[in-house]
């Protein structure tokens, strides 16, 4: 059981998952519990198939329970239709993943914009298009990666590319910012760069909400919470 | 905004998407270039058939043809719609040229200078002049001025009795105009019309059989023939109506075929009665006022032939026909027609190639991009966008494979008979040859609304291609997507 804050902006309560695998069934979570405060920076830390990237799939709505409640901000997520959630994802969440996950036709310029082009309809994005743009850049830029705007993912390093997909989360501000395995797949040198990324965003205010397997790496947020067998088991940090 | 921006970028990155844009350009194109040919041909038929006759046609189907059409004449002329209303004899018969050729061939009677006057308004009847070897064709040929009509009259630096020296009547016989295929007349392989020397020296031998209502068997009646001399030959282009046609004046075919006016004796009641039997004629051919109503006028033109028909010959079996000139033609143009909605409909067949080519590819493209579905959905894209994404790429291979097909028509279209004659020049292959076809030349040109038609069908095809693989794509749960490998 995690702690209980007094103004948890995203939290889950009974979460259970259950997935087939032909006849049987894996229950993959077993009714946990979990919140984040606003500017938080919590890390889930877990062994392989834990189900750590399944809980971080639920409180971003990429996934629906089979049981319990999550809500944002006070409202139920689970409530919500397909629409709204996508909305949620798109306005409120931000999301970075251990294999970076861009788009490879585009270049890093539009994949960091490709959040705000989701976001607003045509006419909207063509009147705001120049701020967008500023602001992407401005984002890439802090991220050491300005020069590369034209390039595409192919063309980039693994840490590149992650500091990429970290400047198309934050690309509509997002309340929370989910990480799933952000530095698995990189070398201890890069992975180090990228928490650094994470932690300034941290010191700046921003929620985040980080998946890892590795406990050194789970250290450097503020606070841990490890699950083991689909449950969580008491706060380490 | 993303959407296009995928759409666009699919549509040049992925090259395999390319196969299902050239296959709905290929079958774009294959469609219009079929339907322009066959279409072009059926309107150059139509209006070869539509030169060749007036704007409304009474008839009868019967070789004995029909009385009072002199009553009919007067009448029909003094409605103010119509322009010129003209007689017409059919029949069919044997043709012995010279002892040469001998052709069973159909025969017009007409008053060809009738036929060719042009009215107050410089408007002639119909067409028929423009299709007359020596009377028009060829003086515009040699660039010299066309008589203003066109006669049956003997050529006049012709002895025609040294070409029939025991024919004390020889410099009397009326003139014929044939067919230009019957006597030989061909066009070389550029299409041009090769004149048949000495043409004009021949006499023709028409031997007729006159049919009247009451006629059982053909050993009832005796064959009427006359003598004819050449004047000019008929070049329609269309060869089918060329190469078994003759033309004769009105006034001797009618008589040859007894359908003049008849007085004969009639015993009834044991007193002889002398009986008259109108002059007869198989069509009348009427040529309306320009802006006037053709049903209107087809109205009044059938009162007018009903009412004398009636008071002549009641009951009359088959009865007289008025009808728009096409209807009178419906059974060539209707074939014509029919080939052409068939060959659309076959070809629009194998168009549905391209409707499943393009589902296959962007099917593929789904299952290649699950993962990038699965980034869309992380970043907010709904399922409707996404599906908006493959709905759209489909239509791009649509709007782009549709444009491309409907540029790669027109080329073919437009280029047809010079890339024909360098197939013919190169590989030897002829496939329209103007000595055989109808036409000179393989019709060439596009019809805009037909192609705009074509280029929505082909949008449409391949934005229901697309319906499966975006349903696919929509329905896409984001894990599995962002999981898939």
């Amino acid at each position: 059981m995690s702690n209980a804050l007094n103004n948890p902006i995203i939290q889950c309560h009974g979460l259970t998952r259950t997935f087939k695998m032909g006849d049987a069934e894996v229950h993959v979570l077993k009714g946990v519990d979990f919140e984040a405060a606003a500017g938080e920076f919590v890390a889930i830390e877990g062994r392989s198939g834990s189900g750590k990237s399944t809980l971080l799939h639920l409180l971003g709505v990429l996934d629906e329970p089979n049981d319990g409640r999550i809500s944002f901000d006070g409202r139920d997520l689970l409530k919500l239709s397909a629409t709204e959630r996508s909305k949620v994802r798109n306005e409120s969440f931000g999301f970075v993943f251990q294999f970076y996950h861009l788009l490879p036709e585009l270049n890093v310029l539009e994949n960091t914009l490709v959040a705000a082009m989701v976001r607003y309809s045509r006419g909207e994005y063509r009147k705001r298009k120049a701020e967008l743009r500023q602001q992407a850049v401005a984002s890439l830029d802090s991220l050491g990666m300005a020069h590369r705007l034209h390039h595409r993912p192919a063309q980039l390093s693994g840490g590149e590319r992650q500091r990429v997909a970290i400047a198309r989360a934050l690309m509509n501000r997002p309340r929370v910012l989910f990480a799933d395995e952000p530095t698995g797949n990189l070398d201890a040198e890069t992975g180090g760069q990228i928490m650094g990324v994470l932690e300034g965003l941290h010191r700046q205010g921003q929620t985040i909400i980080m998946v890892t397997h590795d406990r050194a790496i789970a250290k450097q947020a503020d606070r841990v919470v490890v699950l083991r067998n689909g449950a969580v088991e008491p706060e380490m940090v | 905004m993303y959407k296009s921006l995928l759409i666009f970028k699919y549509l040049r990155k992925r090259r395999i998407a390319w196969v299902s844009l050239i296959a709905v350009m290929l079958c774009t194109a294959m469609v219009l270039i079929v339907i322009s040919v066959m279409g072009g041909w059926l309107e150059m038929f139509k209006a070869k058939f539509r030169g060749m006759s007036g704007d409304i046609v009474v008839y009868r189907s019967s070789l004995s043809g029909f009385g009072g059409y002199e009553q009919m004449l007067e009448q029909i002329r003094a409605l103010p719609d119509v322009d010129a209303a003209l007689p017409l004899v059919r029949t069919f018969g044997l043709i012995n040229i010279d002892n040469q050729i001998i052709e069973g061939v159909q025969i017009t009677g007409l008053d060809v200078t009738a036929f060719t006057r042009p009215n107050k308004d410089g408007q002639r009847f119909n067409s028929f002049r423009e299709s007359l070897w020596r009377q028009y064709q060829k003086p515009v040929q040699d660039g010299q001025k066309p008589p203003a009509t066109a006669s049956f009259d003997l050529l006049p630096d012709i002895d025609y009795s040294a070409y029939r020296p025991n024919d004390p009547q020889a410099a009397n016989r009326p003139g014929i105009i044939v067919g230009g295929p019957l006597v030989g007349m061909k066009k070389d392989s550029s299409g041009h019309t090769v004149d048949v020397p000495g043409l004009y020296y021949h006499w023709a031998r028409l031997e007729v059989v006159p049919v009247s209502s009451d006629f059982r068997t053909l050993r009832d009646v005796t064959p009427s023939s006359n003598i004819y001399w050449i004047v000019d030959a008929s070049q329609t282009q269309l060869y089918q109506l060329d190469a078994n046609s003759v033309y004769v004046p009105f006034e001797v075919l009618q008589k040859d075929l007894q359908m003049t006016e008849q007085t004969y004796t009639e015993n009834i009641q044991g007193k002889d009665v002398q009986m008259t039997q109108p002059a007869r004629c198989s069509e009348i051919q009427i040529k309306i006022k320009p802006g006037a109503n053709r049903d209107k006028v087809i109205g009044d033109v059938g009162k007018i032939v009903y009412d004398i028909s009636d008071k002549l010959q009641p009951g009359l079996f088959p009865p007289v026909r008025v009808e728009p000139w096409e209807q009178q033609q419906a059974k060539f143009l209707g074939a014509v027609e029919h080939e052409k909605t068939l060959v659309t409909f076959l070809f629009g067949l194998i168009s549905i190639v391209a409707i499943f080519l393009v589902f296959c590819i962007l099917y593929m493209i789904v299952v290649e991009k699950t993962r990038d579905i699965g980034i869309l959905k992380s970043v907010g894209a709904t399922s409707q966008g996404v599906a908006g994404i493959f709905l759209g790429y489909g239509f791009a291979i649509g709007v782009v494979g549709g444009a491309a097909g409907l540029g790669l028509a027109w080329v073919i279209v437009h280029w047809i008979n010079q890339i024909h004659d360098t197939m013919a020049h190169v590989l030897g292959v002829k496939i329209w040859d103007p000595e055989t076809y109808a036409f000179d030349k393989i019709p060439n040109t596009v019809d805009p609304p037909t192609a705009a038609v074509i280029f929505g069908v082909a949008i449409l095809s391949a934005v229901l291609g697309a319906v499966v693989p975006a349903m696919r794509a929509a329905r896409l749960n984001p894990v599995e997507a962002l999981r898939f490998e």
